[in-house]
């Protein structure tokens, strides 16, 4: 199973990160230090794993930004790449050509769609439309929420209840 | 939501936060925009945050908690502060803020979060929503933070779940009881039989996908308990289209193979189909990994397998195929050696790769190849790498080295002449820092190894020579090692004028004072064996003086030459010479000591200082007027000569390795009284006038600044084994009684080894528990050499084949009586040992021969009997080595009920 995922800029700001195994405040922090040591060091062309502490850590570079994802030493390796590959391609369907920018400015909304392409630890959805499907029909759900909560008469009214 | 005690103030503020309260995007504009006031600001953010959050207005309060989770995700803020405030969301039916309190909990709650049980009821609220995102999110928190509490409570409803019409919330459902499992591994009885309805659906691809997912991660629990779904877990992989599904199952199918080797045969076919047809190399991989790791029985399966092995090392392109490789190359096991022995070009041209990991598998895959007969040839090969690797990776090859050729007592090794050599090789790596271990192993072979000693002291001698080497402090060790060695060992040396001239070169002052101090020991032992040496000659040549006067000339034209005084030619000049030991080289070799020695006799080292004192006092004694005449030599000589044999004897007795637990082989003697008081202790030591002994360390200092003189020094231990024997003798009841008195210092008393330490340097001290160990040279041979063995309880004994079986015998109970005094109870031990010895002996005689086409032929064997891929011959029956596999009934385990009504495969399968 994926234990964590990473998103590392080139200059070591974390932009995301998610954990499926329990690891606590200090420990992540930590985790991170150490893993955007290993990773951002390494040259290009080298492949994309490494051994971490009984574990393995597959990463990729796109553009600006490392996308790792840590798995357990049996895990099939180049399955966890395509994993990477699918999730830059569903941000970069849901964004239009995804930048580090739209990733920093949207940041819960990388993580909703993180949420719908892995539970668990697991991959649960290898279809890109799937996924681009269930996101709209949430943003819409909250669009109408924020747009009723936004009009003016409404903060009034409940500043005056 | 707004309170009824809400003052007017309050509602205010709460209007100011709502209008300009800055949003998520407004707080990492400002993050950004000043990146190096960054702690500022976030503190600054954390205080509007804290305000905010307690806040009657729900988007005021959704919005601080969102800002709260960003900064927690990306800046490590803690936010345990606000799970209450989390948990104060989720309630709400504004889907937004609904979700901005799920993604906080799931963000921040863990094991210790005190308020998640207040969680439960709501969650259990939105598992019933009608609407599929409340489901989703309460899903995904429990997939990520469902403690052991939860999960009990809430299995029941995603249990409900899995039989869900939305096929969206029955996939995520389906995934999150993994988490519920590993949290509460009973409840297994409640969804399993859910689970494997859902894995035979149909109608929806991602809920199979998301079963085995499930299975996948439990069978690497326990895979027995999995077992009988075989059948199923068998249809998917004959029928699934989808990559990530059959490569979940193609590792349940690698957990359940050794539990069922039945399996095997029914398996095989459709990962070779799968190999075949498809082109993603995941599954590729995957397949293979499964069949170099459990299905290595089937030739055909097996042989396609290591063809793709194979183009994964072609396509050079790809580093990651390449490393997958070698990862796969290494999953074999070890009888398949072969398989690595023919890439072994690919690996080694692997040990180049730019890529750490991947030099790091290739080393490990030829560190698996390392046998007795390639032993050599790997090792320059890796030596040879190491020197043009970076520092990291040289030295772990250079590890690796060390490590294997150590192993079990070097058992890989037969010419430690070749070891010796490449020990030094190691040592002049420019990135060596494995120093410390190199010096280890040089003392260890010094005293396990007599064969090599000679080679030893050339290697030793090549490494002191060298100033470049006192430069790297990581080998300071081994020339502490190699200093060592050139003193104990000096009688093999070629030229022992040279060592002293490598062993005093000015650059010694690089050297830390230990390393130093061991230095000057090994000076010290070098000028007793020279003066030996020439005494010797003298005797000699006066006993053939008698015989024959022509002798007696001999002698006196070598005096005579010294006598024509000492000029300023260096020593090795005067060393053509086949006369080595002349007076001139000796005092021209004082002088240079005396030169380079002075010096450190006020260093504020103790141990330098005192060892320096005593080269010098030595020094002192044995620069006396020249022996002109016969005459003349006799009160001096006679005065030097003494000193020399007496301090020679000291050091002549090679010591040899002593197990740790000798001690304990010997037998408490029935009269030995340990209960009784020693009341009388005090008239003893009246009686003696002596003291009790004290251990302080500041003691050798004293005596040492005591006497300045040499021969004090050296009669010391002599003055106190006669005294300890006289002791011994009028007090015997206080000591261990012995069977044998060895001829050593006169007794046996285990601490007669302390007047010794004088002459002993302190690493030594270390590394060895010493022994006297008298010893035969035995000749040097091409077959492997003694390896002197001492383990455990038994000391096991690897013979020279030559030697026979008696001389091990022999020189095992010698060194044992010497080491620890057994009595004949060990020494039968000691003969039973031997006689093992004799065994190992054979076997190392066997390993000794055989050559490659033997090997060969051996590997022909094993490989018959683990099914011959190559002939393509299986077993008829491959269960038959495995004992199907007993349950209990008492379900102790996991409590898998259902799992155990049909524990067993079902014949359909097999």
């Amino acid at each position: 199973m994926i234990h964590f995922v990473l998103l590392i800029s080139r200059q070591g700001k974390v932009r995301l990160t998610k954990w499926y195994s329990p690891y606590h405040q200090k420990e992540r922090s930590k985790v991170i230090r150490e893993l955007s040591g290993v990773i951002l060091t390494r040259a290009p062309k080298l492949c994309n794993f490494v051994e971490w502490r009984g574990l393995k850590v597959v990463y990729k570079r796109y553009a600006s930004l490392y996308f790792c994802m840590c798995v357990d030493e049996d895990d099939n390796e180049l399955e966890t790449l395509e994993i990477i590959h699918h999730f830059v391609e569903i941000l970069d369907r849901y964004f239009g050509s995804v930048c580090e920018l739209d990733l920093i400015f949207n940041f819960h909304k990388a993580y909703y769609i993180l949420d719908e392409l892995l539970i668990a630890g697991e991959l649960q959805e290898s279809s890109k439309k799937t996924i681009a499907r269930l996101i709209a029909a949430q943003d819409s759900l909250v669009e109408t929420a924020k747009e009723e909560a936004n009009s003016i008469s409404n903060i009034i009214a409940q500043a005056t209840k | 939501m707004a309170t009824s005690t809400a003052t007017t103030s309050s509602i205010s503020s709460s209007l100011v936060d709502t209008l300009f309260q800055r949003s998520l995007d407004d707080l990492i504009r400002s993050l950004r925009s000043n990146p190096s006031l960054e702690p500022v600001l976030i503190s600054r953010a954390l205080a509007e945050i804290r305000r905010e959050i307690r806040s009657t207005d729900q988007d005021t309060k959704s919005i601080a908690l969102e800002k709260l989770t960003y900064l927690s995700a990306i800046h490590h803020v803690d936010m345990s502060f606000a799970s209450f405030h989390a948990i104060e969301l989720l309630p709400l039916t504004t889907h937004r803020c609904k979700r901005v309190g799920y993604q906080a909990a799931s963000l921040s709650f863990n094991s210790s979060t005190d308020v998640i049980l207040l969680v439960t009821n709501q969650i259990r609220k939105d598992l019933g929503s009608p609407s599929d995102p409340v489901v989703a999110l309460a899903l995904e928190f429990l997939s990520v933070a469902a403690t052991t509490q939860l999960s009990m409570d809430l299995v029941v409803d995603v249990h409900n779940l899995l039989a869900s019409s939305r096929f969206n919330v029955r996939k995520k459902a389906t995934a999150t009881v993994l988490r519920l499992l590993l949290e509460c591994p009973d409840s297994v009885r409640i969804v399993f039989k859910k689970l494997v309805d859902n894995m035979e659906c149909v109608t929806d691809q991602r809920i199979v996908s998301a079963t085995v997912g499930v299975f996948c991660e439990l069978s690497g629990l326990d895979p027995s308990l999995y077992l009988p779904l075989a059948p199923e877990f068998y249809k998917i992989l004959v029928d699934s289209k989808n990559n990530w599904v059959l490569i979940k199952v193609l590792k349940i199918f690698a957990r359940l193979l050794p539990l069922e080797p039945r399996l095997a045969k029914k398996i095989v076919e459709p990962i070779s189909q799968h190999m075949r047809k498809t082109n993603a190399k995941s599954l590729v991989f995957e397949c293979v990994r499964t069949v170099l790791s459990c299905l290595d029985g089937y030739g055909n399966v097996f042989n396609l397998a290591l063809d793709k092995v194979k183009e994964f090392f072609i396509s050079d392109q790809d580093s990651n195929l390449r490393y997958l490789g070698l990862l796969a190359l290494s999953m074999l096991k070890p009888v398949y050696s072969w398989v690595v022995e023919e890439n072994q070009t690919v690996i080694i041209n692997s040990l180049d790769d730019s890529d750490p990991n991947i030099q790091h598998q290739a080393l490990n895959l030829i560190m698996g190849l390392v046998n007795e007969s390639n032993v050599i040839e790997l090792s320059d090969v890796l030596v040879n790498q190491a020197l043009k690797s970076d520092p990291l990776f040289a030295n772990e090859i250079l590890g690796a080295l060390l490590s294997s050729c150590s192993r079990n007592f070097y058992e890989l090794l037969v010419d430690f002449e070749w070891y010796v050599s490449l020990l030094g090789a190691m040592s002049r790596n420019p990135h060596c820092t494995r120093g410390e271990e190199i010096e280890r192993q040089l003392v260890d072979i010094a005293l396990r190894v007599k064969d090599v000693q000679p080679d030893l002291i050339q290697t030793a001698r090549d490494l002191l020579i060298d100033p470049a080497l006192l430069e790297n402090p990581f080998l300071h060790r081994i020339l502490s090692a190699a200093a060592w060695i050139s003193g104990e060992f000096v009688e093999f040396s070629r030229n022992p004028f040279e060592l002293v001239e490598a062993l005093l070169q000015p650059r010694t002052n690089l050297l830390p004072t230990i390393v130093r101090a061991v230095y000057i020991q090994a000076v010290f032992k070098i000028i007793i064996f020279c003066y030996s040496s020439y005494l010797d000659k003298i005797e000699n040549s006066e006993l053939s003086c008698q015989n024959d006067s022509v002798g007696k000339d001999q002698v006196f034209e070598t005096n005579s030459m010294t006598n024509s005084g000492c000029d300023d030619d260096s020593i090795s000049n005067l060393l053509k010479t086949d006369d080595l030991f002349t007076y001139k080289c000796l005092s021209h070799m004082l002088n240079l000591i005396k030169a380079a020695v002075l010096p450190l006799s006020v260093c504020d080292e103790v141990e330098v200082q005192e060892r320096a004192r005593n080269v010098l006092g030595l020094v002192h004694v044995l620069q006396i007027p020249v022996p002109e005449t016969e005459t003349s030599t006799s009160k001096d000589m006679n005065h030097i000569t003494n000193i020399v044999r007496l301090t020679q004897n000291a050091f002549s007795e090679r010591l040899g390795p002593v197990p740790t637990n000798a001690q304990e082989k010997v037998p408490v003697p029935t009269d030995f009284e340990l209960l009784d008081n020693l009341f009388d202790i005090k008239s003893i030591l009246g009686e003696d006038d002596a003291e009790i002994p004290t251990f302080s360390s500041f003691l050798p200092r004293g005596w040492h600044h005591q006497e300045t003189k040499v021969e004090e020094s050296e009669e010391q231990p002599l003055e106190s084994t006669s005294f300890l024997a006289d002791h011994r003798k009028r007090h015997g009841v206080y000591y261990l009684s012995t069977e044998k008195h060895e001829t050593v210092g006169g007794d046996e008393f285990p601490q007669a080894n302390n007047y010794l330490d004088a002459s002993i340097t302190e690493s030594v001290l270390d590394l060895t528990h010493k022994s006297l160990n008298p010893s035969s040279k035995s000749k040097t041979t091409k077959s492997r050499p003694v390896v002197i063995k001492l383990d455990g309880e038994e000391s096991v004994l690897i013979c020279d084949p030559k030697l026979g079986k008696k001389k091990g015998k022999d020189s095992l109970q010698g060194r044992d009586e010497n080491a620890a005094s057994l009595n004949e109870e060990s020494t039968s031990v000691a003969k039973e040992i031997s006689r093992e010895a004799g065994h190992g002996n054979s076997v190392s005689r066997h390993h000794g021969r055989r050559d490659k086409k033997h090997r060969h032929s051996k590997h022909k064997n094993h490989l018959h009997e683990n099914d011959d891929p190559k002939d393509g011959k299986h077993h008829k029956n491959p269960h038959s080595r495995y004992k199907h596999r007993k349950r209990d009934d008492d379900g102790s385990s996991t409590g898998l009920d259902v799992a155990q009504q049909s524990m067993d495969v079902p014949d359909l399968l097999l």
